[in-house]
């Protein structure tokens, strides 16, 4: 702020009485402003587009919301600088903004009746009654198999309930706010939004509706289930066990129940699910199931293909657990396995002993061969829930594909131990249940009861006593995961399988082996545990990346009408409105449109107090420095040209020493290489003969607003230096180039890891990096700025070839010994 | 080379857009007039239609559906001036496979219509 008012105060004091002139003036800085926040806007996109940031949709959409809001004001700030000229740029934003609005389009809720459906009428309605209903229907209706009767509360009951109780925009303003980076805010976020929906009023159309299927369903007042049933959930994303399902509900609370489910969909971890998966709000409605509950004397699932745990692709299981299959599916329960072939009619491979088995063979013949009904229905391997009553009769509770990844990505090498790479390192244990696959490697971290996750470290082994689907809080978070019970039918390894997260099921003595605060490597493919790093294990891991999911291809689509940048080169004739892409491209046009319109503004001026004077120095470098006050001394201010010698400013003597240091080589031949290099990964914009290409300080005796051109973009310095070290600080700003974006990001580590040395505040965001280094001694503040200068001038050089951290690890040591930075001052 | 209809109620507007394909080898008529155009599509059914959504009686959005009624075959990319997410989504559910907002960039409209046609 300080600079601003000082800005404020000289063009006053440069331009009084032209208030014309000073109005533009401010409209210049003005637009600075806005071009910060653009370039933020930005850089936050392409940060969740590329980077590891995780948000919700509602969140991109929201940005680029507030990303054309700020074109808009960049373009107006322009106007006011050249009035007649750039007529026609809102035209232009109006024209890719729809663009993008229309590739982040979100489907419309349908709001209309009806409100409950039978269960058998929901067969194949994905979009109104979800994906388990509208299976499970299915399979009432197709499969000559057992279901419970049932009824299904519509997704349009659900959004007519939004809308009735004006949700959406509320719920909105709390969902652009949830980044996974931020557990603690989106729990209470989350916690929000939960009571937003269960403080709300249940439409009588729809009350009395639930209560009517409620009071059919059970006609005796025996317990109902209340399940969610989410659009979207039981296709390509599992959501297996992130929503809540209500048991044992009286019908009298049928109505509550199911406002509890609803408020379920806005739970932290399934939330967090939902955008791991790519989904947005909008495309996930929820809704329910009601069933009457099956009084369970045994319940399990049925895995018809290459069923987790049991080393045999072309089988099918069943996994049984007595009493009801929550303890199974939920993680807590290791179960009994029935193994079988996948043919019409299953053959026996094995079973537990038939005094300790929970259910008789007969009985989990039935069930396997009812597995592969259900496979041949739905055309595809199907993870099949049921539950047995007292008197042996099943019932069908669920039937959901088994996710693409498991039956088409894990090669059946993979499973005979093929892929199981020899290792040097120190082997912990093996043979282990594997709940899903890949191996990474970290330090053991206990978590015996529920943990937070920012309490968790990022890049830990977390060691858990069951797999509870809560842990999906904690995806993109750990490197692994190591139960002591649960199997690979827990619903978190299906997650974890989605994810690509490395799971295994170590038994009780997972705590006492894996001390906390030691490395292991976590092998989950070959279902094994090493101590320290296993590097072959880890080189011979897939690299396996969270999928992008819809919302992140979405935005992947317009994000060329957001960030990229084809306004190159401010010389062609194609630097014009017509030619604009993006939104940077207006931002890019905004920007060198009002620099110019500066400097043409006090040249015009010419009041004598303040002409740019053109810099002459040994640097190949073009530039140009606005004096405000007292910046050069009083010999340069009748020349049309100045010499580093005539710098009276403070802060630019300081820059311009480390810039200018004798170390850093800029001769010619050195030079043009380099610059060869440098067009190639800038897309080959650079002139340096150009004058519209220059750089230029502003200066005052204390102030240097230095805008620095090495490539398509400037590094920006905004610096404040003199006495009362309160008012002093350095800002510091650059933006990438037109490299991969692999180089930029690594120039940038460098530049971060080095300006952190020397105390800067560093935060960067896809390839922008802003540091900030505040409140210090004069003294103390000109050293920064040398540094500052000699950094530049150094990555100016550096070789834009940069392919992998160590490169980065070298050049930052071999940084630090030059500059005399003392060993302690080094990683 | 393909059969482009293009229907503008600007006439220059059409003009521009038929020399831009024309010059990329297509054979292109343009029309002011919804009907005409209409009755011309019947007879010669074209591979793509470009519609501008403001026209003189009826809008964009219409003609598409009566296109799409007589030549459920034929490509549409809407065009328009005042773009809106509404006309967008019920273009996109009338079958428009594209939507182009003014003013035009011929780059972009090179690239569309190849796209759809290709596709």
């Amino acid at each position: 702020m300080f600079s601003r008012q000082l800005f404020r105060h000289w063009t006053y004091r440069l331009f009084a009485p032209g208030v014309l002139l000073r109005e533009r003036y401010n409209a210049f800085q003005s637009l600075l402003k806005y071009d910060d926040i653009c370039l933020s806007l930005i850089a936050d996109l392409e940060e969740i587009a590329f980077g590891e940031e995780r948000a919700d949709p509602a969140r991109i959409v929201w940005l680029t919301r507030r990303l054309n809001v700020a074109v808009g004001h960049m373009i107006e700030e322009l106007a006011k600088l050249s009035p007649t000229r750039h007529l026609d740029l809102p035209e232009y934003l109006k024209k890719i903004d729809f663009y993008i609005r229309m590739g982040l389009d979100q489907p419309q809720p349908d709001l209309s009746p009806p409100f409950t459906l039978p269960l058998a009428e929901a067969a194949g309605l994905l979009d109104q009654a979800g994906g388990k209903a509208a299976n499970l229907a299915t399979v009432a209706t197709k499969s000559g198999l057992p279901v419970p009767p049932g009824a299904v509360v519509t997704a349009s009951a659900f959004a007519y309930f939004l809308e009735a109780n004006e949700l959406p925009p509320r719920l909105g303003k709390l969902l652009r706010r949830v980044v996974l980076s931020q557990p603690a805010e989106l729990v209470r976020l989350c916690e929000e939004m939960q009571a937003l929906v269960l403080d709300a009023e249940m439409p009588e159309e729809i009350a009395r509706e639930v209560a009517e299927a409620a009071s059919r369903l059970a006609p005796d007042g025996g317990p109902l289930a209340v399940r969610s049933s989410a659009v979207g959930e039981d296709g390509a994303s599992s959501f297996a066990g992130q929503y809540d399902s209500e048991l044992h509900v009286a019908p009298a609370d049928a109505v509550a129940a199911y406002q509890r489910v609803l408020a379920g969909k806005y739970g932290s971890r399934a939330v967090t699910y939902r955008i791991l998966a790519g989904l947005s709000d909008a495309a996930t409605p929820m809704a329910a199931l009601i069933m009457p509950m099956v009084p369970a004397r045994a319940a399990g699932v049925v895995y018809t293909f290459n069923p987790p745990g049991e080393e045999c692709r072309e089988c099918s299981a069943v996994f049984a657990v007595p009493g009801l299959g929550d303890e199974l599916v939920s993680g807590r329960r290791t179960p009994q396995v029935f193994r079988y072939t996948r043919a019409p009619e299953p053959g026996l491979l094995a079973a537990p002993e038939p005094q300790a088995a929970v259910l008789e063979r007969p009985v989990a013949q039935g069930l396997a061969r009812a597995g592969m009904v259900l496979e041949r229905l739905f055309g595809k391997p199907q993870d099949v829930e049921w539950a047995l009553d007292a008197r042996s009769r099943v019932a069908i509770l669920q039937s959901r594909p088994i996710p693409d990844a498991r039956v088409q990505d894990e090669a059946p090498a993979q499973n005979q131990g093929q892929a199981c790479v020899l290792e040097d390192a120190e082997l912990l244990v093996e043979g282990l249940v594997r709940g899903s696959w890949g191996a990474a490697c970290g330090p053991a971290f206990h978590a015996r009861d529920r943990v937070e996750p920012e309490n968790v470290p990022r890049g830990a082994v977390l060691v858990t006593p069951t797999l509870d689907p809560d842990l999906v809080r904690l995806v993109g978070r750990v490197a692994a995961v190591v139960s002591a019970a649960g199997s690979r039918a827990s619903h978190f390894s299906s997650v974890a399988r989605e994810m690509g997260l490395p799971v295994v099921v170590f038994g009780p003595e997972a705590f006492e082996d894996m001390p906390a605060g030691q490395e292991f490597t976590v092998d989950a493919t070959c279902g094994r545990i090493f101590a320290g790093r296993a590097e072959a294990v880890l080189a011979a891991a897939q690299q396996r990346r969270l999928p992008p999911g819809p919302a992140l291809e979405q935005l992947r689509k317009v994000l060329p009408h957001i960030s990229r940048l084809t306004l190159t080169d401010p010389q062609s004739p194609e630097f014009s409105p017509p030619f604009v892409k993006s939104l940077h491209d207006i931002v890019r046009f905004c920007h060198e449109k009002a620099v110019e319109e500066m400097f043409t503004l006090v040249g015009k001026a010419g009041s004598g107090l303040g002409k740019a004077k053109k810099l002459k120095s040994h640097l190949p470098l073009v530039m140009y420095v606005l004096d405000l006050e007292d910046g050069l001394f009083p010999a340069a201010h009748e020349a049309a040209e100045v010499t580093p010698n005539d710098f009276k400013s403070q802060p630019l003597w300081a820059f311009w020493y480390g810039l200018a240091d004798p170390d850093v080589a800029w001769s010619d031949r050195q030079l043009h290489v380099d610059w060869e290099e440098f067009d190639r990964v800038s897309g080959g914009i650079f002139d340096p003969t150009s004058k519209l290409l220059a750089s230029y300080a502003v200066v005052s005796a204390n102030y240097l607003h230095l805008m620095l051109r090495f490539g398509y973009h400037f590094s920006v310095v905004d610096a404040f230096c003199g006495p009362d070290e309160h008012k002093n600080y350095v800002s510091f700003r650059f933006k990438g180039g037109g490299g991969h974006s692999e180089g930029r990001r690594l120039r940038l580590l460098f530049l971060a890891r080095v300006l952190t040395h020397f105390g800067f505040t560093v935060e960067t965001r896809g390839d922008l990096l802003d540091a900030r280094h505040a409140r210090h001694g004069e003294a103390d503040t000109q050293k920064r700025l040398a540094e500052l200068g000699y950094l530049l001038a150094i990555t100016r050089l550096m070789d834009m070839g940069l392919t992998d951290e160590s490169q980065v690890d070298r050049l930052v040591q071999e940084f630090l010994d030059k500059r005399g930075v003392p060993a302690e001052f080094s990683s | 080379m393909a059969r482009i209809l293009v229907l503008d109620d600007v006439s220059d507007a059409g003009e521009l857009i038929r020399r831009i394909l024309t010059r990329k080898g297509h054979d292109v008529d343009a029309f002011t007039e919804e009907e005409e155009a209409l009755r011309h599509a019947a007879k010669n059914p074209p591979d793509l239609a470009i519609l501008d959504i403001k026209l003189k009686k009826m809008t964009g959005v219409e003609v598409l559906e009566e296109l799409k009624k007589t030549a459920p075959g034929v490509k549409v990319i809407m065009l328009t001036g005042y773009p809106t997410l509404e006309t967008a989504r019920e273009s996109l559910r009338l079958g428009a496979s594209e939507y182009c907002v003014k003013p035009i960039d011929k780059d972009e409209l090179e690239h569309k219509v190849s796209e759809v046609l290709g596709a």
